[in-house]
């Protein structure tokens, strides 16, 4: 099955830990992940009130887009 | 087999700098105009070398992270991604080896100590590369100190090269060490 693909800007969400974390796809590192996988640099907030932003690298297998939300909303 | 980020440099990245090649080769002529475009060429080049190797190191960076973090339980990885690229020196700035040392060090190796194990000719290739570093900072600052320098503020097409394939070598030595810790670490090999 082809993977899936994410873009600088897509709104995604992912597990962390035990939470789900919503956050912003900002860059696509390319395939250099495991088989090749692409990973995608994502820039979340990791508390609501938090002043700085975090981010972390993930497959595309981690990552639930959420345009389908943003646009219905 | 080379990792995904091995891959990219010796593909798209070469591919880069064998374009800023190409254009110092089209620049002709003898006249002092073409020594200053070529002087320009030089400096784009050297900053443009120093670019793709943070981006290489970083690729590798993040390539072994999806390696270690493979093998912890799912509702850990999560937090370890985080921790591993918060505050990456690969990410904001240049791959001196001081930044590539801490980095990679994160991981749980002595990363420096082991590149200098696999090859002693790596000792003087870091220094090359603190070399170019230097030089790095003086094109994008335009403060060329020449005893910070070499001596010179003139930059030479054959020192780049030089530094090219310092780099060509380097990138390879670093794939093989963290092949060789990640499979330690893993007990089956990354890539």
């Amino acid at each position: 099955m082809a993977e899936r693909r994410f873009h600088k800007g897509d709104l995604v969400r992912f597990r962390l830990s035990t939470r789900s974390v919503q956050g912003v796809v900002r860059e696509d590192r390319g395939p250099i992940g495991i088989r090749g996988r692409h990973l995608y640099l994502v820039e979340f907030t990791a508390e609501p009130e938090a002043e700085s932003v975090s981010e972390i690298e993930l497959p595309a297998d981690e990552l639930e887009s959420l345009r389908q939300a943003v646009s219905t909303a | 087999m080379p990792s995904n980020s091995l891959i990219r440099w010796d593909g798209e990245r070469a591919e880069a700098l064998d374009e800023i090649e190409n254009a110092h080769a089209m620049v002709g002529g003898t006249e002092r105009g073409r020594r200053f475009a070529t002087q320009q060429i030089n400096y784009s080049y050297a900053a443009l070398l120093s670019s793709h190797f943070q981006g290489f190191c970083r690729d590798l960076h993040s390539e072994c992270v999806d390696h270690v973090v493979s093998i912890v339980p799912a509702h850990m990885k999560g937090f370890l991604r985080v921790e591993f690229i918060w505050n990456r020196s690969l990410g904001k700035g240049n791959p001196h080896p001081g930044a590539i040392g801490s980095d990679f060090n994160r991981l749980g190796i002595d990363f420096w100590t082991h590149v200098h194990a696999l090859d002693s000719r790596n000792e003087r290739r870091r220094d090359s590369l603190q070399s170019l570093i230097n030089w790095r900072n003086a094109i994008a600052h335009q403060d060329f100190d020449p005893v910070a320098l070499g001596g010179t503020f003139k930059l030479h097409l054959a020192k780049v090269r030089t530094w090219r394939n310092t780099l060509n070598a380097l990138a390879r030595d670093f794939d093989r060490v963290m092949y060789n810790y990640l499979q330690a670490l893993l007990g089956t090999v990354p890539w």
